[in-house]
C-alpha cells in the first residue's frame, strides 16, 4: 500500500509560517524563467490568481501583489526537511521533488493496524509545519501519486492527463475518446499496444504494479541547515534578532528530536553584492536550546561589525553529539545555581575567545613545560607526577644575570632522556632554589646547550 | 503537610536534605594565625577582598589555600582572572586532585572584569582571583553586588591604590622588604585598620611539600 503527498505550494506555505507577515498580503511565486506563476497563497486566489498564469495576467488582477521568486532547490530543501520530520513516523519515504514524496505503508502496518490511523498520524506530523497537502492511497506508487494529483477517489475516475507520458500521447488518447484511466484499462493491453506504441504497455504495468517502480529511499540528513530569507533588508544586529531566533527554534526543534546537541554554529548573512558576513561559533560544551544559543549569538554578535545591510541568513549546525547531562546535587537542588557550569564556560569562550578560557592539568613529564597541559575549561588537575615544584611558572623562561641571585638548594639536573634524544627538543638544565636579591624566592636553571642562566618560575 | 510528618519534623526525627549541608563553612582560614584573628577568622564568602601588592610573586597566594582546599574539596571551580604567570599543575595539585582551575587570559581589562561578574553571577565558582591594574569605584561597586549574591571567595590583587572608599569587604595592603613582608589592614571587618607583625616571606612550598621533607621551607626561613 503506497501513499503520495502531494504540496502543492510547499515553498510558499513554509515561507508563510517563517514569515507571518506575509499570510496578510497577496503572495505568488513565479517561475523566472517562463514568467509564469506557480504557487499562490490564499488573498492571491481570492483575487483569482491561478497556478500556470502568466505573471502579466496576475498583475493586471492587483497591483498589491507581492511576487518572489520561485527556486527548485530551495523547494527540493523544504521537502527534505519535511520528509526529515515525517521520518519519525514514517520508517519508508521516497522523495519525488520538486513537490511530493512517498510513504510505503506495509511496513508500518503492524505499527498502525488501523488504516486510519496513517491519516491521523500525518496530520498530527505536518500541522505544525503549516503546509497544504493532498493525500492519495493505491496499491502502486504510481496510482498514489495520480490519485493525489487528481483529486479523485477511484483509480478508474483519474483523467489521462495525469498519466506520466508525452504530450504526443496524452493527444493521441483524447483523440481516441479514451478520457480516463478506467476506460484505458477497459481497452485489451495488446491492441493498446499495437495503437499506441510501448511507451503506453510500460507505463499501464507500472500503473498495475506488474512492474516494479526504482525508489531512492530517503535517509534523514546528519545535520542542520535553514536559509530564511528577510522581508526588508536588515542593517543592525537588533533587527536581526528575531528572524534568528525563529531559525534558532527549527534548530532547537531538529535536535530535541534526536536527542541530540550542537557545538558547532555557523551564521550566514548574506548581504546584496558582498561577500557574505560569516560568524563561527564553537562551544566547548553542547547546546540544544534555543533562547541559550541565541544568547551565545548575540554574545559574539556585540563583537563583530555589520558592513552592509542584510538580506538572508542561513544558519548551519554540524558536530552533531548525543546529549549528555551533567549530574547535579540531590540534596542542595537546582536552585542554587543560576546557570549550568557549561553554560557559563560557552559564555566565557564567546566574548573572550576559545584559546582564552582553558583548564591547567598534570601531565607525566619532567620536563616543567610538560609538566602540565592546557585543557579544556572544566576539567580536574589530576595527580603531581614531580615534587617541590614552584607555584608560577613562566609562559618562557626569561634569561637573568645570576649575580642578582643567591642559590641555595640543588642542583636538580634535567636532561632529554636517552630513549626519546631522537624525537624530543633536546635540553640539559640545572634548577636551583634561589633567592633573588629583593627576597623573593625563583626557580632558575642554568642551560648547558646555551651556557647561560633563566628564570622560570616563583615558588611565592 | 501530613501531621506524622509534621510530628517528625519537630521532635528533631526527620533529617532535611537542604539543612544538612549547614552551608559549608562561611569563612575560610589565612593560613596565618595573627591575620586571622585580625581578620576575625578568615575570608568571608561571597565579599570582595582587595589585596595591595607592590609587585606580584611575594607570597600573596599562600593566604588563599585553604580557601582554594575548601572550594577543591566541594568541587567547585576555582578561577584566575588574568594571572601574572602560569599558575603551575604540579604545584597545585596538593589543594586536591579534583580541583578544577580555569584560567582566563582576556586581553581588555573590561573583559576581565565582565568575565568576573558573569562568573560570580552564574553562582558556579567556588573562589575567583581577579588581577587588575586599578578598579573604578562603579567597577567595584558591581563586583561587590555580584558577590554578595555569589557563595564564593572573591580576591581582587592589584597594585597600591590610594586610600579613598570603596565598597571592599576587606582591604590589606603588602609591604615587601628583602626577605620580609608586612600586611598593613586598611579596611577590616569589625576593627580599626593595624599594622601586623612583619615575617618572613611565605613560600608555596609550605602546601606542597610534605612535613617530613620540608628542608627548602626551613633554609629559607
Amino acid at each position: 500500500m503506497w501513499m503520495y503527498l502531494d504540496f502543492p505550494t510547499l515553498l510558499l506555505d513554509r515561507m508563510q509560517v517563517l514569515q507571518p507577515e506575509l499570510k496578510e498580503k497577496p503572495v505568488v511565486l513565479f517561475h523566472e524563467q517562463e514568467q509564469r506563476v506557480l504557487q499562490m497563497n490564499g488573498p492571491a486566489e481570492a483575487l483569482g490568481i491561478q497556478s500556470g498564469m502568466s505573471l502579466s495576467d496576475a498583475w493586471l488582477l492587483s497591483d498589491a501583489l507581492y511576487t518572489l521568486r520561485w527556486r527548485e532547490a530551495r523547494q527540493r530543501h523544504v521537502l527534505q526537511q519535511v520528509a526529515t520530520d515525517l521520518y519519525q513516523v514514517f520508517a519508508v519515504i521516497s522523495l519525488d521533488p520538486p513537490a511530493g514524496l512517498w510513504l510505503d505503508l506495509t511496513p508500518m502496518q503492524k505499527l498502525y493496524p488501523d488504516p486510519q490511523q496513517h491519516c491521523v498520524q500525518l496530520q498530527q506530523q505536518l500541522s505544525p509545519w503549516g503546509v497544504r497537502y493532498h493525500a492519495g492511497l493505491g496499491s502502486t506508487p504510481l496510482q498514489a501519486k495520480m490519485l493525489a494529483q487528481s483529486g479523485v477517489s477511484t483509480v478508474g475516475d483519474i483523467p489521462v492527463v495525469y498519466l506520466p507520458c508525452s504530450p504526443v500521447l496524452h493527444e493521441k488518447l483524447s483523440r481516441m475518446g479514451l478520457h480516463t484511466l478506467g476506460a484505458l484499462q477497459a481497452v485489451p493491453r495488446a491492441l493498446a499496444g499495437r495503437r499506441l506504441g510501448k511507451e503506453l504497455v510500460l507505463l499501464l504495468a507500472r500503473v498495475q504494479g506488474e512492474q516494479i517502480e526504482k525508489l531512492h529511499f530517503f535517509r534523514p540528513p546528519e545535520w542542520f541547515f535553514q536559509r530564511l530569507e528577510l522581508l526588508a533588508e536588515a542593517s543592525s544586529w537588533q533587527a536581526l534578532r528575531f528572524p534568528l531566533n525563529r531559525l534558532l527554534q527549527d534548530l532547537e526543534y531538529f535536535l530535541e528530536s534526536r536527542q541530540q546537541e550542537t557545538r558547532q554554529l555557523k551564521l550566514c548573512f548574506h548581504h546584496r553584492d558582498m561577500e557574505p558576513t560569516v560568524l563561527d561559533l564553537g562551544f566547548a560544551h553542547g547546546s540544544y536550546q534555543a533562547q541559550e544559543l541565541a544568547q551565545f549569538c548575540q554574545l559574539k554578535m556585540e563583537n563583530c561589525q555589520l558592513n552592509a545591510p542584510v538580506l538572508e541568513i542561513s544558519i548551519q549546525a554540524r558536530q552533531l553529539a548525543p546529549r549528555t547531562t551533567g549530574q547535579t546535587d540531590l540534596l542542595r537542588g537546582p536552585g542554587r545555581q543560576n546557570k549550568s557550569l557549561p553554560r557559563l564556560l560557552n559564555e566565557l569562550q564567546l566574548r573572550l575567545g576559545q584559546q582564552r578560557v582553558w583548564g591547567i592539568q598534570n601531565q607525566a613529564e619532567w620536563l616543567p613545560e610538560a609538566a602540565w597541559k592546557r585543557v579544556p575549561a572544566g576539567q580536574v588537575i589530576g595527580v603531581a607526577q614531580t615534587e617541590q615544584r614552584p607555584l608560577w611558572l613562566l609562559p618562557d623562561p626569561c634569561p637573568i644575570d645570576i649575580r642578582e641571585w643567591q642559590l641555595l638548594k640543588g642542583p636538580e639536573r634535567l636532561s632529554t632522556p636517552w630513549w626519546s634524544q631522537e624525537v624530543a627538543e633536546i635540553y640539559d638544565r640545572d634548577y636551583w632554589y634561589a633567592r633573588h636579591q629583593k627576597g623573593q624566592p625563583g626557580w632558575v636553571f642554568y642551560d648547558y646547550r646555551q651556557g647561560c642562566w633563566w628564570l622560570h618560575g616563583w615558588f611565592s | 503537610m501530613q501531621p506524622q510528618l509534621q510530628q517528625l519534623m519537630e521532635s528533631g526525627a526527620l533529617w532535611q536534605g537542604h539543612q544538612s549541608q549547614a552551608h559549608d563553612a562561611v569563612r575560610a582560614s589565612t593560613g596565618d594565625a595573627l591575620l586571622d584573628q585580625a581578620l576575625a577568622g578568615g575570608w568571608v564568602r561571597g565579599r570582595v577582598h582587595e589585596l595591595q601588592l607592590p609587585h606580584s610573586f611575594c607570597g600573596e597566594l599562600t593566604l588563599f589555600g585553604p580557601a582554594m582546599q575548601q572550594a577543591a574539596k566541594q568541587g567547585v571551580p576555582i578561577f584566575w582572572i588574568a594571572p601574572p604567570a602560569i599558575p603551575n599543575a604540579p604545584a597545585l595539585a596538593s589543594m586536591g586532585e579534583n580541583a578544577q582551575h580555569i584560567v582566563l587570559s582576556p586581553i581588555q581589562a573590561s573583559d576581565a572584569l565582565w568575565a568576573a561578574e558573569t562568573i560570580l553571577h552564574s553562582r558556579q565558582a567556588g573562589m575567583i582571583l581577579l588581577w587588575a591594574k586599578d578598579l573604578s569605584a562603579t567597577a567595584t561597586r558591581r563586583l561587590h553586588l555580584a558577590a554578595s549574591e555569589s557563595d564564593a571567595f572573591v580576591f581582587v590583587l592589584t597594585g597600591w591604590q590610594p586610600e579613598d572608599a570603596r565598597s571592599y569587604g576587606t582591604r590589606l595592603r603588602l609591604h615587601h622588604e628583602n626577605e620580609y613582608i608586612q600586611w598593613q589592614l586598611l579596611k577590616r571587618h569589625g576593627g580599626w585598620p593595624i599594622r601586623m607583625p612583619r615575617q618572613p616571606l611565605p613560600t608555596w612550598l609550605r602546601y606542597t611539600d610534605k612535613p617530613s621533607s620540608n628542608t627548602a621551607g626551613a633554609m629559607i626561613n
